[in-house]
């Protein structure tokens, strides 16, 4: 029996629960045997439709296989082996399980055709991803884990809502361009659980939130599946809304804002991660094919550059415990390895030539200049100038250079360091072969990133940022503080409008309970004793009295009877003659 | 990176680093205003990009706007201590 | 065919049992409990290999003349959608037993003979054909529970326990009275031949206001609700997973046996308040309920909001809405009588029903923790459980009706997810409550042995629903038909 198509999310969800049951050398092959096999499963995947299933009277498609699908197939792949080549070092099963489970769900959102199997592969990867975080154990953790799956679950409850009046609306449950049916409730809903996925400002909070708490393996995963699984949806389901184009560019610099006010070096890269998601959500708006490229060809760098970004810092996060900027510094000396990988990530991201970030986040910026949208042009040409000053310039400044402060550190284990050096190459093979990228972006391309214009304007940009970074390095030292960012209205906020809920509802409940206790109890309890007052005077009364009269005749008869024959015989006597009487002249 | 180390504690040799690093900045510069007239370069899609140095101009202002823009915004409304939602 | 009555039997079995604890010893008051419990539900497994999907007439029927003069028979008869209640109140009954099995210690013989008479009322029940019996075994259903809520409940059990007594008793006599007028009205008490007469509107109305009562109490619509917080929460463990797993399901069983198919102009003539007191339902329930601070009163208040998904479903009177009501009423007595063992469970170590004094389970009793996990996704409606369907179904029919509905609905499902995972993380995560610490808390093989199967139910109901939507739609088929309504658009199923 010939097997058409397997689906590789899951082979992953599924071939996780074999590692529970295998240690050792074992368990380290299969660790990494998996994910391959998904990458070899992606690559060899022919177009088509595959994994139709009737349930509920609709298709249910797991098996949507084209251009776009598949380009984000392989570097969902490819992370994941990356990220569990990270992650051997870990002894945890339950991360491993988790990790491969959220892989999984991505690449089964990915293939998934229509929305009802969007949605389960779309709660299964919140519920995974939360229980990523939740596996570091401690307390942080733990509640920034419920938050994350409070806000996810949300979002997906937002999200059955609008297929359920995409099903009434329409009657199928297809997942395809939404533009026809632009400004429904349907439509509005979907976008908005689309663009929590994707971090976007105000719904965003969740993510700067959740990453940082996780492992310095979890949060590798977590960086490169949700976020861009939704970025797959917008392209598949949203291209060319308008409104997302002033969304992205939104985006884009309001994580670069944030990340100047960070201390949390993870965090720090998490708002990065908005601001490089803007860039493509900006793609998205934009809608034209170089656009749509754009966002699909950077999400695909960014997955590698951000992953070996984090790769870098939950390394130094390994070997000396610290997270926190003020907290580190000198490590050039004894990371010098960890320092070039991660070198290499910040270049990328920052599009410096030759990187993979350069030939990506180019034709984004080139198609908002091609639609002539001066604004996001300007917009997201300053957001690259933040992302080189914060994570070129600060983080590693901080990090790896900065005061001395004597502390003791050492390369981390071999296997992060292989995991770092494979994302490093992707992401210089891409730079310098932008080609092999190209050739798999969903329409054809007729773009060429290097031009005279575009390098040096480029490097003048960097160049000049680096100069400013120098002149007001005073103004950037860390201090140990946090930022509100808007989940303030679910940590603060909610408690006290829970209190005021609390007691105005409870006041209701109370009113209600007591109306209810007095139209049902009080009239019966009122009858009950009214019965009891009648049973009590009335009857009972009655009932005594008759005895007592039944008792005064019978005394007053007894003291009749005498005890003398005449008088018995003389009241005989006149008993016969009466009823003689009554017989002859009675009815 | 003893190299690296050498540089950057030695005050001699940091300065020599950074008059290079001005040195390379110029070049970028003037790279950036006179090659697109020396090689063939593609039609700009703004009119701004055809200011000599943009590029670096606009670094250089996003930089400092973006810093001052979110400092102040930290001063004023945004930063709250370490410890803010723990209570 | 099969060779014995199999109605009469899986209805009567649990009374023979009862009739022979009196006469056994104390402790093996609860192996007689297991033992005619498990025997129902074999005894009933014909039903459900022998029904006839595709048919939507009564199936395994049985008429035995009762009372001529009041042309009352002893009838009984199954169709689509009397079905899975019988299963679930059989598979339920079997579970509170385990459930129950240490936690009464008190006066077990009672207990189990109380419990074993409730599962005859409660089977009975859903296999009654005409309304006398129906009745019979209405009233029959409220004193066992009476006694056990009153006699093995918590602190104010007794005034849980009348105050469910009064606010039934209400209903039921305003059931009398409609029946009565219906009999004379139209001189059967058969209900597919009521089904079949045509009576006036205004005589609809008085019976339809009559029976909402009766059945309003018991499902609960707001705002009669209130009796029902505390008889769950006073209730035990088994008392409380009959009562939100079968007993809320009568009220519902009853629109759909009585209120809909006797008296449909009625019905449309009071939708709009209905569909009102629904929506109400559900939303303010849920809100409540995060207001919550005992657990059981949270899981009580819980199912005000789902059963209001439930009245909702079957007040848009389309196919999607009365199919998903269904099944979510099945759903719903899986998920919460589970929810209600587990609470069971752990108050049997901590005696303490606060959730502030719980935490750190997932240390302590990994096992129970995730058994706990499934439950509560489930509740949620984490596609792939079976709560899913159902609310997916009950929302789509309510869209059809009207848009503002399905948007309360979704709202429910949010606060629903709210406060789930609140109680879940409240209970589970973080540090050891003051009420947790030092116990020897995991779970015990029969433990676990009585919550596996409701977790098997969960999965399968949510992987394959086509198990439990193959039996009902022939039968929900004909009951749109009888109330003469349009199918709904939009797909369907």
């Amino acid at each position: 029996m010939t097997v058409e198509w397997v689906h590789p999310g899951l082979l992953l969800i599924a071939g996780a629960w074999i590692l529970p049951l295998i240690r050792g050398w074992t368990k380290r092959a299969v660790m990494v045997l998996l994910p391959a096999l998904a990458l070899i499963d992606c690559v060899l995947m022919k177009p088509g439709t595959y994994g139709v299933v009737h349930a509920l009277g609709q298709e249910l498609v797991f098996g949507r296989v084209d251009r776009l699908s598949v380009l984000f197939s392989y570097v969902f792949a490819l992370l994941a082996l990356i990220g569990m080549i990270y992650a051997l070092h870990v002894d945890d099963d339950a991360q491993h399980v988790a990790a491969l489970s959220y892989a999984g769900a991505a690449l089964g959102a990915v293939f998934a055709g229509d929305f009802l199997s969007l949605f389960l592969f779309w709660e299964l990867m919140a519920l995974s991803a939360a229980l990523i975080v939740w596996l570091r154990r401690d307390r942080g953790a733990v509640a920034a884990g419920f938050r994350y799956l409070l806000v996810h679950l949300f979002g997906g409850v937002c999200l059955l809502g609008g297929i359920a009046f995409y099903w009434s609306q329409t009657g199928s449950l297809t997942f395809g361009d939404m533009s026809p049916h632009a400004g429904s409730a349907a439509f509005t809903l979907i976008l908005l659980a689309f663009l929590l996925n994707a971090a976007a400002p105000p719904l965003g909070a969740w993510l700067p939130d959740a990453y940082p708490e996780a492992t310095a393996t979890g949060a590798v995963f977590l960086t490169a599946f949700t976020t861009k699984s939704a970025v797959y949806a917008l392209i598949r389901g949203f291209a060319g809304t308008d409104i997302l184009v002033w969304w992205g560019a939104a985006m884009a610099v309001y994580g670069v804002v944030y990340a100047v006010l960070e201390n949390d070096a993870r965090r720090l890269l998490a708002y990065h991660i908005i601001s490089q998601v803007g860039y493509m959500v900006c793609g998205v708006g934009i809608g034209t094919q170089l656009a749509v490229n754009g966002s699909a060809s950077h999400a695909f760098a960014h997955i590698l550059y951000k992953a070996l970004l984090f790769m870098g810092a939950g390394a130094v996060l390994q070997v000396t415990g610290l997270r926190k900027l003020n907290e580190m510094g000198g490590l050039y000396k004894t990371m010098p390895i960890t320092l070039a990988l991660y070198m290499v990530g910040a270049f990328a991201i920052s599009a410096v030539p030759l990187f993979s970030g350069f030939v990506s986040k180019a034709m984004v910026v080139s198609a908002a200049g091609e639609s002539h949208l001066a604004g996001a042009f300007l917009l997201l040409t300053v957001a690259s100038s933040g992302t080189f000053l914060h994570t070129g310039l600060k983080l590693p400044y901080y990090m790896f250079f900065g005061r001395d402060r004597g502390l003791r550190a050492q390369e981390p284990p071999s296997n992060m360091l292989v995991a770092m050096g494979l994302a490093a190459a992707a992401c210089l093979g891409i730079g310098v072969f932008p080609d092999l990228l190209y050739g798999y972006l969903p329409y054809p391309v007729d773009y060429a990133p290097y031009t005279t214009r575009h390098v040096t304007a480029t490097l003048g940009l960097l160049g000049f940022t680096a100069l400013g970074f120098f002149l007001l390095l005073k103004h950037l030292d860390p201090e140990p503080i946090i930022s509100l960012d808007t989940d303030w209205f679910y940590r603060r906020g909610l408690s006290v409008s829970l209190a005021v809920t609390q007691r105005g509802l409870g006041r209701v409940e109370h009113v209600v309970a007591r109306i209810s206790d007095a139209i049902v109890r009080g009239p019966v309890l009122a009858v009950a004793t009214c019965l009891r007052e009648l049973d009590a005077n009335v009857i009972d009364a009655a009932a005594v009295g008759i005895g007592r009269l039944t008792q005064a005749v019978s005394w007053r008869l007894s003291r009749s009877v005498s005890g003398h024959p005449q008088h018995y015989a003389l009241v005989m006597a006149i008993g016969v003659l009466v009823a003689i009487a009554f017989v002859m002249f009675g009815p | 990176m003893k190299l690296l180390e050498r540089h950057l504690e030695d005050p001699g040799r940091l300065l020599r680093l950074k008059r290079w690093c001005y040195a390379g900045l110029i070049v970028l510069a003037m790279s950036e205003v006179l090659a697109p007239r020396l090689f063939h370069a593609e039609r700009a899609h703004f009119w701004f990009e055809d200011l000599p140095a943009w590029g670096s101009l606009y670094g250089l202002a996003s930089c400092a706007v973006i810093i001052v823009v979110s400092k102040l915004l930290g001063k004023l409304w945004l930063s709250r201590p370490e410890t803010y939602y723990d209570g | 065919m099969t060779t014995y009555p199999v109605l009469t039997v899986t209805t009567f079995l649990p009374l023979v049992g009862a009739a022979a604890i009196p006469v056994c010893r104390e402790r093996q008051a609860r192996w007689i409990g297991l033992a005619t419990t498990l025997s129902t539900l074999a005894v009933s497994s014909p039903l459900y290999f022998g029904f006839d999907k595709a048919s939507s007439a009564l199936q395994f029927v049985e008429v035995v003349p009762w009372i001529p003069s009041w042309r009352v028979t002893y009838a009984m008869g199954v169709d689509g959608i009397s079905l899975p209640f019988v299963f679930l109140s059989t598979v339920l009954s079997v579970l509170c037993i385990g459930a129950s099995w240490s936690a009464i210690q008190v006066r077990p013989r009672e207990f189990y003979t109380a419990f074993l008479i409730s599962e005859t009322a409660m089977i009975g029940l859903f296999t009654a054909t005409n309304f006398f019996l129906f009745y019979v075994f209405w009233e029959l259903m409220i004193v066992p529970m009476f006694l056990i809520i009153g006699t093995w409940g918590g602190d104010a059990r007794v005034y849980a326990a009348v105050k469910f007594l009064l606010f039934t008793l209400a209903g039921s006599l305003l059931m009398l009275v409609g029946m009565i007028s219906l009999l004379h009205a139209s001189g059967t008490l058969d209900f597919r031949a009521l089904a079949a007469t045509r009576l006036t509107l205004e005589t609809q109305a008085w019976l339809f206001a009559a029976f909402t009562a009766a059945f309003g109490v018991k499902v609960p619509m707001f705002p009669v609700h209130t009796w029902l917080p505390d008889a769950h929460t006073e209730a035990p463990t088994a008392g409380s997973v009959i009562l939100a797993g079968i007993l809320l399901k009568m009220g519902g069983y009853g629109l759909l046996r009585i209120g809909l198919p006797i008296l449909p102009d009625a019905v449309r003539f009071f939708l709009t308040p209905m569909i009102a007191l629904s929506g109400v339902a559900i939303v303010y329930g849920a809100y409540v309920t995060l207001a919550q601070t005992d657990v059981k009163r949270l899981i009580a208040y819980s199912s005000i909001s789902h059963m209001g998904f439930v009245t909702l479903g079957i007040f848009t009177l389309n196919r999607n809405g009365i199919e998903g009501a269904i099944l979510q009423m099945i759903n719903h007595g899986i998920i919460t009588g589970a929810l209600f063992v587990c609470i069971g469970m752990i108050y049997e170590r901590t005696h303490t029903r606060e959730i502030l004094a719980y935490g750190g389970l997932f240390k302590l009793a990994p096992v129970y923790s995730t058994l706990f996990a499934v439950f509560c996704l489930a509740a949620i409606g984490f596609p792939g459980l079976n709560a899913f369907v159902g609310e997916f179904l009950i929302i789509s029919g309510a869209f059809s009706v009207w848009r503002g509905l399905g948007v309360m609905a979704i709202w429910g499902v949010a606060l629903g997810t709210t406060y789930i995972l609140w109680l879940y993380a409240r209970v589970v995560l973080g540090d050891a409550g003051p009420g947790v610490r030092g116990l020897r808390l995991d779970l015990n093989v029969r433990e676990v042995a009585t919550l596996l199967p409701l977790v098997i139910l969960a999965v399968v109901i949510g992987v394959y629903p086509e198990s439990v939507l193959g039996f009902l739609r022939a039968s929900v088929a004909q009951l749109l038909t009888t109330v003469a309504v349009a199918h709904d658009v939009g797909g369907g199923l």
